[in-house]
């Protein structure tokens, strides 16, 4: 068969789950807003009571709109493994004319584009909300263009990863809990790599192992500017390579799992 | 002579220590249709599953045509409809939707799709319920649009789990007319069952398997001639007596 036919099978089960995505982006845009909002009213008019500069508010939203996707596609783990523990829509995926790991790369790719739909947004209804207390000045659309790519196929990826090692539905808390928040957390969310640098190389050195240093650190690279953040083609490079990573040996261990042709 | 659309070779499956398959073959012929009988834990779902490239074998071969399927796995995807044993239509797409992505998956254009979805009411009555949404069907509506699925794209060889467990008698029934329908058009039939008056209504040959082995291969009529029984539910109890 040829590879033209594949991917018009690849394109239909995209279809397929942008058709699903459409009947809930609405409550997904609203739960976004809640966080982001929220979140950044805090960091913007309360916490400079505390002493923190005023232009933390940017960095956190910037922080904000690198990490938004990862709470997005937790409930995608949720689905998946829910799925692959019940209903079973993936066994007949799996029988449709096209070698079988096309499927897993046909929700990475749905999984990177409902992320893409979704985080897009955080950035320029936060300017609109919060105005003059988001310096967006530095901002190199390209960039953060880029950057919003590569963040997205890394959680894609991320996602069909976790899918591939958590055992069961009970299970995914405790792996979000002991592993993914960890690792969102102790990847820059709050602070910059060059702070965590200044107070222990080590630890600087340690935290670029963590994918997430990448994607926070580029992003707020492409919306803050270069100085103060690692290299942000470096980032983007780094996050497309990770990405690589986790999708194939998150596709190998799903093949292990599901024991699939 | 003329070559089987489906050869099986000494097919093994085997789980850890557990062996599931133990050297399984048979053939299916053009619009045979074969039933796998055999009690729960037979053997007989892990072996279509492997027949539908859901699961891989072991050891051993499957030939479609004379040739290794695994050659070209998505060539001859593209010639089998598998409905399990469990329905799993989306529950968030209307069946139609679900007709529509299924042939759009093999292929087929919209025109296409459209003159199938009236071929397949013509023969299921399922234009009532295309609008709603799996979960709101009952079992046997849901069994009757996972067969309509299977057949979206015109399969030349249907496998089919299980697909009348738990249906009210008169819905076996109609889905048993189906079976025949799709075995009058040419079309191969691997139908897996515990239910024996199902066999023995719809099987051009019953394969009896058990602990992963095939005990025999024949039509319904020799196998009650030669074991001199009214039904092939009494055949079946005597193979499985004489095993315990």
């Amino acid at each position: 068969m040829q590879i033209s036919q594949f991917i018009h099978t690849m394109y239909y089960l995209v279809n397929t789950q942008y058709r699903i995505f459409l009947q809930t982006i609405k409550d997904k845009y609203i739960d976004l807003f809640i966080w982001v909002i929220a979140m950044a009213a805090v960091t913007i008019y309360l916490l400079p009571s505390f002493g923190l500069a005023t232009s933390y508010g940017t960095f956190m939203i910037a922080s904000m709109a690198a990490s938004a996707g990862l709470f997005e596609q937790f409930s995608s783990t949720v689905n998946l493994i829910g799925d692959f523990e019940g209903d079973n829509i993936t066994s007949f995926y799996l029988t449709l004319p096209m070698p079988s790991w096309m499927v897993f790369l046909s929700y990475g790719i749905f999984y990177a584009f409902n992320t893409m739909v979704l985080t897009a947004f955080v950035l320029p209804i936060s300017k609109l909300i919060f105005w003059n207390h988001l310096n967006v000045s530095q901002l190199n659309v390209l960039k953060y263009g880029l950057m919003l790519f590569a963040t997205s196929s890394f959680y894609a990826s991320f996602t069909l990863w976790m899918a591939s090692f958590v055992a069961s539905l009970q299970r995914v808390g405790s792996v979000w809990m002991r592993f993914t928040f960890p690792i969102w957390t102790f990847g820059a969310f709050q602070y910059s790599y060059a702070v965590l640098f200044d107070l222990n190389p080590w630890l600087g050195y340690a935290s670029l192992l963590n994918p997430m240093t990448y994607v926070m650190e580029g992003t707020r690279a492409a919306v803050l500017g270069q100085e103060g953040s690692l290299n942000v083609w470096m980032c983007i490079a780094l996050t497309f390579i990770f990405s690589l990573l986790f999708a194939s040996h998150g596709i190998y261990r799903i093949k292990r799992r599901l024991d699939y042709v | 002579m003329s070559q089987s659309l489906l050869q099986v070779k000494d097919l093994k499956k085997q789980y850890g220590s557990h062996h599931a398959l133990k050297g399984v073959s048979f053939s299916i012929e053009p619009g045979e249709v074969f039933c796998l009988l055999g009690v729960n834990g037979a053997g007989k779902t892990t072996l279509s599953s492997i027949i539908a490239t859901l699961h891989p074998a072991t050891s051993g071969d499957v030939l479609y045509e004379g040739k290794s399927i695994y050659n070209d796995v998505p060539s001859y995807r593209q010639q089998i409809g598998y409905c399990a044993q469990k329905p799993n239509l989306n529950p968030l797409l209307t069946v139609k939707e679900n007709l529509y992505f299924a042939g759009k998956y093999f292929g087929m254009s919209d025109d296409q799709i459209n003159s199938r979805l009236v071929e397949l009411h013509q023969r299921l009555g399922i234009d009532e319920y295309l609008s709603f949404k799996s979960d709101e069907l009952s079992g046997g509506w849901k069994q009757r649009f996972m067969i309509a699925r299977t057949l979206m794209h015109n399969p030349r060889l249907v496998i089919l789990d299980e697909p009348t467990v738990g249906l009210d008698p008169d819905i076996r029934r109609q889905l048993w007319y189906y079976i025949q329908h799709i075995k009058s058009q040419g079309v191969s039939v691997l139908l897996t069952t515990h239910y024996l008056d199902e066999a023995e209504n719809l099987a051009d040959r019953v394969c009896v398997l058990s602990q992963g082995e095939v005990k025999l291969i024949d039509t319904p009529k020799n196998l009650m001639k030669s074991f001199d029984k009214k039904n092939l539910e009494e055949v079946f109890l005597q193979l499985t007596r004489k095993e315990g």
